[in-house]
């Protein structure tokens, strides 16, 4: 049977940390259904589970002029809900799960859990996110991506938690999300795309894409920003077959329970033109 | 508006809402203990040994050595074992259970049973099974059964044709995906074994267990509890968790409660048939259809189970609503090592008439003809002869039904307009379920009997027939009560108990309001005969009527003793970047006869046309080497709200001859139309023909034509 | 591991796993039998729960981060007011059949109206989105919430 920890505060969950082999509880709602057992008996853990889903210290949102900072159990719903937030940044998390999984699930149980079909991380790679993570002995900060190393591995090491996500605190003059997912509602995502760019006089200053469901981790396509940025609106047209066949060597979808490798290529390709033709000159 | 149509607050409704109704995962008798299922993870192979743990004091491990009787689950055939013996024929197969008081010791018991296989080659699929060798499953052919019945002069006709049109579908399985999962709780008291569960047919379950124990019927009880959604899914299956869970309270002399995980219970319990339907028309020089040639391939799974009378509804359907002078229908139910094909909603039917339709469909694209009108030159009409030669005896108003559903849907202009506006398209299909049991079925295999008691101004109503959502413990009380022309609060009627509830038969095949209805009407009408005498009960059985004729043998005469019918049309626009279906609109016109009760009948129709659409475009369902990969309802994806299209329904009334009140079957027949009209629809805003459901994204993406 | 909470207004105590769902802890602890187990996975809502007045799965929730909270079932719901025009609004507009994923709907019903006393049709079906049902095709329990929501008016 394992033990449980509930610290007081964030302080001794980290001693906690570095003083046991834990795994991190935060809202429960990945972990719950990967350790379930049969009905009418604990889930099967494999490990001590320190809970950090009531620490005050980690439930807040603190926006400055020029960064958001989400702390790891601010569920989504929190987030929806806190009008300061730019709506672009709502949208995909608006279509996660359902109502009830929108009340107990965190960006940092998206983050750790680093499924490829996390719906927070087509965005937080877009957005330039960074994580932050403490130990007792100090803090690390890691840009997103450098962060989640493979589908369900990250750079947390045993005695770290995830303390808090930065977003940039910025607009931009386009945003853009799409979701394909097996049904409307409480779905899995098939393909993701988020995207964010800044188009002035236009010539597009700044574009950032990233996609979901289409590789072992959520994919950013900085080749094909380079490519974009600088160029003027009535070039994409010309542009728009080459940025496709660029981004279709950087995807690797694979065939799976819920979509087919090549169904995947295809639409994250339409998005992508969808995104470049249609919502650019919007 | 006929006055008994007029809703009224459902019977079940006030335990319901407040959470108070006791489904069988929320009972606990004293004493209870828990018992779990050991299954097969192997397709097919002979169990050439089997260790067991030491068991501690207050645990069992109930299997085949506990049958007192015989080792039969009976269904139609008896070729399926209560639990495996020697050999196991799909992955979930039962094969013993562990019983004790505490769950976790039961999950360490279940996993230290060691169990050694030697794997034969599995058959996985109906195109396996048809070019399959020795060892077969079922006795010495690839199949459970196979059948074929003709109309006119088939042969001829074909010569005479001048063109010839032919089309192959292929439907998956779907999983009945009922809220409440299989559920029972057994009693022994040292002389009578009582289940109690989540069930359709009571004394179905009352006959397994008297197989399988080999006792009489005073020792043997069971019990309906509040059952929470059952589509066919609880029919046949319950069977077998009912003799588990009984003959775990006789060994343990405790009562036993078995109740499978989400997981679990889509793995083992029972799936629409997965289908292969190809048919012919053969056109002479007029572009008429003089004659069908119609192949019906469906995979059964490893045992028989109810694949028999699932394929005959499905080669009756198969003919669709049309009068086509000329017939040649095939059937055959496979053999397979995939999981047990059983009963769901429909029956047959939904495969049969997506292929039918689908086939009307593709026929009047060829002929560039209207898709209603080339259907309607053929319906079927009172005093025309099926397509298993019986009269249609009662006016049939397909024509109005027709007009209705395009009139709702501005179908007409719709169509012409989405022929040239990029993927929107509109589709339509025409159908009927026949009600009650096959042929002469309901007298000669169920011989239903119902019985109504009056105690003073009281009545109560005593019937098998179960209330899994359809809302029988309010119709039957409606018809008594109108009938008597007395309070309905005056009127009883409880889940039912085998001890005091004769076998009206089972709740399925749109039968329940039809013919039990009606034998309660008769009772009723006999006891207001009598309504001076104080306290008396009536018990009526069920006659079949004398203008009706079945021959069982070739398929020939009246195959329902009634019909409903129905029309859908469905709109959809398809999203050009993702390729998904966003469906518009579900437009619905069905004779059902008069409803008894208007409320309890748009709940049918609109969930059963949402059941529909799932198995159209989202259920997917597939066995990879035997096992299913979608096996949770994180993968295996229903409608959830947000998926959900405006659905306009209505009803024409045209009165049932047969049925209290001029009702006919209602339970099924939404979910049937449904595959073919949207599928369709895709086919006009794709161009390309579809001929496989679930219609996914992934589909339309290899079709789409931009 | 001792547990306390506060359900339907009452304190209770348990003795459990701290890894026990909180779904088990009400049924088989604390005999709340309205809070259905449909999937154990957070895709069907019949398990739905208010904890500290937020719509939550029962199923997904370990046991130990239920400690202090307040958890409402329909057992306490019912009691109330808002339940009474909900039942009425369930009633007149045919949303129940097997029941099964009722209590769930009427709690998420609850959660919706808290938040917003006068949604529309697609407010209601976004509210209900989590909650599977497999009899009526939902359309029926939109119009029950949305007849609900005219019936207790001034009670959200």
């Amino acid at each position: 049977m394992v033990r449980s920890f509930k610290p007081a505060s964030l302080l001794e969950a980290l001693h906690i940390r570095k003083d046991n082999d834990v795994m991190v509880y935060g809202g429960g709602s990945d972990v719950m259904i990967k350790y379930r057992s049969w009905s009418g008996t604990p889930a099967q853990f494999p490990k001590d589970v320190l809970y950090i889903g009531h620490l005050e210290e980690l439930k807040s949102i603190d926006i400055s002029d020029s960064e958001i900072a989400i702390g790891a159990t601010v569920s989504y719903a929190q987030f929806l809900q806190d009008e300061r937030i730019p709506i672009e940044y709502k949208r995909p998390i608006e279509q996660i799960g359902s109502v009830a999984i929108r009340n107990i699930g965190t960006f940092a149980g998206n983050i750790c859990n680093a499924s490829p079909a996390g719906d927070t991380l087509p965005m937080l790679y877009a957005l330039n996110a960074k994580v932050i993570v403490m130990s007792t002995v100090g803090k690390r900060e890691f840009a997103i991506e450098n962060f989640i190393t493979g589908p369900g591995s990250t750079c947390l090491k045993n005695d770290e938690i995830l303390t808090h996500i930065i977003i940039p605190n910025k607009t931009y003059s386009h945003s853009y999300y799409c979701k394909v997912g097996t049904r409307k509602a409480n779905a899995i995502s098939k393909v993701s795309v988020f995207a964010i760019a800044d188009v002035f006089k236009h010539q597009v200053t700044d574009i950032r894409i990233a996609i979901g469901s289409c590789g072992p981790t959520v994919i950013r396509l900085k080749d094909v920003e380079a490519k974009i940025i600088g160029s003027k609106m009535s070039d994409l047209d010309l542009m728009i077959e080459s940025v496709l066949m660029m981004v279709d060597d950087k995807i690797v979808p694979i065939d799976d329970v819920r979509s087919t490798k090549i169904y995947r290529s295809k639409v994250a390709l339409n998005l992508i033109e969808a995104f470049l033709i249609k919502e650019l000159r919007q | 508006m006929s006055k008994i149509s007029e809703s009224i607050k459902r019977y079940d409704f006030e335990d319901k809402i407040q959470g108070k109704a006791i489904y069988t995962p929320d009972f606990h008798p004293e004493g209870m203990i828990f018992a779990k299922t050991f299954r097969s993870k192997v397709s097919r192979a002979k169990i050439l040994s089997l260790q067991l743990p030491p068991l501690p004091k207050g645990y069992f491990i109930v299997d085949h050595h506990d049958i007192p009787a015989k080792n039969i689950v009976p269904v139609v055939f008896e070729d399926q074992p209560v639990f495996a013996v020697d050999e196991v024929n799909y992955i979930g197969e039962p094969i013993l259970l562990v019983v004790g008081p505490e769950k976790r010791v039961i999950l360490e018991i279940m996993n230290n049973i060691s169990i050694e296989y030697q794997i034969i080659q599995p058959i996985l699929s109906i195109e396996e099974a048809e070019t399959c060798s020795a060892p077969f499953i079922f006795n010495n052919k690839p199949y459970f059964v196979d059948y074929e019945y003709h109309k006119g002069n088939f042969d001829d006709s074909v010569r005479r044709a001048k063109r010839v049109i032919s089309d192959e579908f292929k439907t998956g399985y779907q999983e009945q995906a009922y809220l409440e999962t299989q559920s029972m709780v057994a009693t022994y008291d040292g002389h009578t074994v009582c289940v109690q569960g989540s069930m359709q047919c009571p004394y179905y379950i009352v006959e397994a267990l008297k197989v399988a124990l080999g006792w009489n019927e005073s020792r043997i009880r069971v019990i309906q509890m509040p059952t929470g959604g059952a589509f066919g899914g609880k029919e046949e299956f319950p069977s077998i968790p009912g003799v588990h869970a009984a003959l775990a309270a006789i060994k343990s002399k405790r009562p036993v409660k078995l109740v499978y995980d989400r997981q679990e219970d889509i793995q083992c319990s029972s799936k629409r048939h997965p289908s292969i339907i190809s048919i012919k028309s053969y056109l002479d020089e007029n572009d008429e259809i003089i004659a069908r040639d119609i192949d019906v391939k469906l995979d059964g799974g490893a045992y028989a189970g109810l694949s028999s009378v699932v394929l005959q509804r499905s080669i009756f359907a198969a003919a669709g609503c049309y009068n086509i002078e000329n017939l040649f229908v095939r059937g055959t139910a496979y053999a397979t090592n995939n999981v047990v094909s059983g009963a769901f909603r429909g029956f047959g039917g939904p495969q049969a008439f997506y292929a039918i339709e689908m086939h009307m469909e593709n026929i009047a694209k060829q002929l560039k003809k209207d898709p209603i009108e080339l259907r309607r030159k053929y319906f079927v009409k009172q005093g025309d002869t099926s397509s298993t030669q019986g009269t249609f005896h009662d006016p049939i108003v397909l024509d109005l039904i027709a007009n209705e559903v395009i009139a709702m849907s501005d179908f007409k202009s719709k169509r012409l307009r989405f022929e040239s506006e990029k993927l929107k398209g509109i589709g339509c299909s025409i159908f009927y379920h026949g009600c009650g049991f096959t042929g002469a079925g309901e007298a000669e295999l169920i011989k239903p009997s119902v019985r109504i008691k009056k105690e003073k101004s009281e009545i109560e109503i005593f019937i098998s027939s179960t209330e899994i959502g359809q809302g029988v413990l309010t119709t039957m009380r409606k018809i008594v009560s109108s009938t008597l022309e007395i309070p309905i609060d005056h009127v009883h009627h409880n889940y039912p108990d085998s001890r005091d509830c004769p076998d009206s038969g089972p709740t399925v095949a749109s039968r329940t309001v039809l013919i039990v209805g009606r034998l309660l009407q008769d009772c009723a009408i006999e006891m207001k005969k009598r309504w001076n005498e104080e306290s008396f009960e009536i018990i009526q059985s069920y006659v079949y009527p004398s203008h009706l004729r079945w021959d069982n043998q070739i398929f020939k005469g009246n195959a329902y003793p009634d019909y409903s019918w129905g029309a859908n049309v469905v709109e959809v626009e398809i999203n050009a970047d993702t390729y998904e279906i966003d469906v518009k609109g579900i437009w619905a016109v069905y004779d059902i006869g008069i409803p008894i009760d208007d409320k309890i009948v748009k709940g049918q129709i609109e969930g059963g046309i949402v059941q529909g659409l799932g198995y159209a475009m989202m259920e997917v369902l597939e066995s990879k080497k035997g096992k299913l990969s979608q096996d949770t309802f994180t993968t295996y994806i229903i409608p959830s709200s947000l998926d959900i299209p405006p659905i306009y329904s209505k009803l024409v009334k045209n009165p049932s001859t047969i049925g209290p009140f001029g009702a006919r079957g209602l339970g099924e027949i939404p979910l049937v139309g449904v595959a073919p009209a949207l599928a369709c629809a895709v086919q006009q805003a794709i161009g390309t023909n579809i001929t496989k459901i679930p219609i996914t994204p992934e589909d339309i993406m290899k079709g789409v034509q931009l | 591991m001792k547990i306390d909470f506060v359900l339907n207004e009452e304190k209770v105590s348990v003795e459990v796993e701290h890894s026990n769902r909180l779904l088990d802890v009400l049924r088989d602890d604390l005999h709340q039998i309205s809070v259905k187990e449909g999937c154990g996975e957070g895709e069907c809502g019949s398990c739905s729960v208010l904890m500290n007045g937020k719509l939550v799965n029962s199923c997904l929730i370990a046991i130990a981060s239920v400690d202090g909270c307040h958890i409402l079932t329909l057992e306490g719901y019912r009691k109330t007011k808002r339940f009474e025009a909900i039942r009425k609004g369930f009633e007149v507009s045919g949303s129940v059949q097997c029941g099964f994923c009722t209590p769930g709907f009427v709690l998420a019903a609850e959660a919706l109206l808290s938040e917003n006393p006068d949604p529309s049709a697609l407010e209601v079906m976004k509210g209900i989105e989590g909650n599977l049902c497999r009899c009526t095709g939902y359309q029926m329990i939109v119009a029950g919430i949305l007849e609900a929501k005219e019936i207790g008016k001034g009670l959200w």
